[in-house]
């Protein structure tokens, strides 16, 4: 033992230091948020599933990643009928090149449809799915959502990428002998007036909003912002976040439509979502933090209501819809 | 007629999702970064442990097991990266802002006789560096290193064993030898505390 101890203290001798002063803490803030969201993204995929979900808004990337305690919209985006996009163009849409026992799928043309290269995978013998969704800029032919059952690998944009939210991904790399089916959604450029289906963070370089952190305004200054842009709100979302029956936060929350003009000017943005090239969601509140509220609340029941689960008892409707995906 | 109530209620579940996340972050956070090159990435690889950990909380065996297994998760997550996975998890934004300020330094860049350790050290095969700086990085036993390979105790023993007979022998071969190689000062309980974990 005494030599096998003398072996690991030399290779201990080998081990990185690391040095960052919150990075192990799983108290500190960003560590914190991580953990309530990975909770929070599997309540949202739930609810993305849930068939009395009354609006088919659907964000292809989880949006609260930029900022604390707001709100994440769904993570699964896609209803099952192929998005009605321009007709499918002559150029290939797709680059579809077979590497050393992986297919590596790539979209070269995010306008045009890609039906017809379900059979190029069929002679692969691999099962892909493979959709088009109208995204925001930075989200044009990169991948929104792949479902693959694991063992699937992404190819990344060359260079810099500055994209803060997942908006990197060009394209998948797929292992020839993948047993499961894959489902791959690129995101596409809108036509004219179209809704996004995907979104990426609203800020970030190249996006509509790239100029102006509407998060933290009071309504009416956001308002006014997006008039001088020729923008406006589309559509207002109220969030809350809920506490367990003791009191904790439950890193689950749920948020519902407020009409536009029940808004008050001076209620506050907390986070902004893209919708289309003119037009955006915002999440509001009358206070400038998200409100906690307890599961039993009248509010929280009409949240839950709203989102979906059943209101005779929203702290157990929450609970289920916070459980872990079933069979993944 | 009464209900079977659900093998694990879900407020179970998030209950051991989080006792797990804060007894193993830390941990796994450091395994993580002291095996890439880029801080950053260490955050999208952690979101992917975790997410992974709680799809499949109902897998998660009992306690003792239950932070090895983690490491289990996250030797498959960093193997995927290594293949080229290089992917955005988008709910790790935030914590790779964060850990942006990290830096990681590596003793074998900075001290001549580490160097010349290190070398060595390069020259074994990729399993056996890994069944060693598992044992001696995140300070695992061989019972715990069967679990995060998924192999039997009895065969982690033995790959450590050998993998540690292999290292000596090599150290020989170069001309050192591990009297020689040993720490100048011996670090207190340093197989309890991997250096750069800081929990």
């Amino acid at each position: 033992m005494r030599a096998d101890e003398g072996i690991d203290r030399v290779v201990g001798r080998l081990a990185p230091r690391v040095e960052a002063p919150f990075a192990h803490d799983p108290a500190g803030p960003a560590a914190r948020e991580l953990r309530s969201m990975i909770i929070r993204q599997s309540k949202e995929t739930t609810m993305a599933g849930n068939p009395l979900r009354r609006r088919s808004l659907l964000i292809g990337i989880p949006v609260a990643a930029g900022l604390a305690g707001a709100a994440v919209v769904g993570t699964a985006l896609v209803s099952p009928s192929s998005p009605a996009g321009p007709p499918a163009a002559e150029a290939d849409v797709l680059a579809i090149s077979e590497d050393g026992g992986y297919l590596d799928v790539t979209v070269n043309d995010p306008v045009a449809d890609p039906v017809e290269y379900a059979h190029q995978f069929e002679e692969y013998g691999l099962d892909v799915d493979l959709s088009l969704v109208p995204a925001s800029p930075t989200l044009v032919g990169r991948i929104v959502m792949s479902d693959a059952g694991g063992g699937i690998e992404v190819i990344e944009a060359p260079g810099e990428c500055a994209a803060t939210l997942g908006g990197c991904a060009i394209g998948v790399r797929i292992p020839l002998d993948h047993p499961d089916p894959v489902r791959l959604v690129f995101g596409r450029a809108p036509a004219e007036g179209e809704e996004y289906r995907s979104s990426g963070l609203v800020t970030d370089p190249g996006e509509i909003l790239e100029d102006a952190d509407l998060a933290g305004m009071r309504v009416s200054e956001a308002r006014d912002a997006l008039a001088e842009r020729g923008m406006r709100a589309s559509d207002y979302r109220y969030q809350v976040d809920f506490l367990t029956s003791d009191g904790t936060p439950s890193g689950v929350g749920a948020s519902r439509v407020v009409a536009g003009d029940e808004v008050p000017g001076d209620w506050y943005v907390h986070d902004v979502v893209g919708t289309s090239d003119d037009s955006v969601l915002l999440f509001v509140g009358p206070g400038t933090e998200t409100e906690q509220l307890p599961c039993d609340s009248p509010e929280a029941l009409d949240a839950a209501e709203a989102a979906g689960a059943p209101a005779t008892a929203a702290c157990e409707s929450l609970d289920t819809m916070s459980s872990p995906v079933p069979g993944s | 007629m009464p209900r079977d109530a659900p093998a694990s209620a879900p407020e179970d579940s998030v209950t051991r999702f989080e006792a797990l996340y804060d007894t193993c972050y830390g941990d796994v956070l450091g395994y993580l970064l002291r095996r890439l090159d880029h801080p950053e990435a260490a955050a999208d690889l952690v979101a992917d442990v975790f997410v992974t950990v709680w799809n499949r909380i109902g897998d998660v065996p009992p306690a003792p097991q239950a932070r090895p297994w983690v490491f289990g998760v996250a030797r498959r997550v960093l193997a995927n990266h290594r293949r080229g996975a290089r992917r955005g998890n988008a709910l790790a934004a935030r914590l790779r802002l964060e850990l942006g300020a990290a830096a990681v330094s590596r003793p074998d860049w900075e001290d001549q006789a580490v160097a010349d350790i290190g070398r060595v050290f390069r020259t074994l095969s990729d399993k056996d560096q890994e069944v060693l700086t598992l044992a001696a990085w995140e300070a695992l036993d061989p019972g715990q290193i069967a679990v995060v390979l998924g192999c039997a105790r009895g065969t982690a023993r033995v790959r450590l064993h050998r993998a540690r007979g292999r290292f000596a022998r090599a150290l020989r071969g170069a001309g050192l030898d591990v009297a020689s190689c040993l720490p100048p000062e011996p670090p207190p309980a340093a197989r309890r505390t991997p250096k750069g974990a800081l929990r």
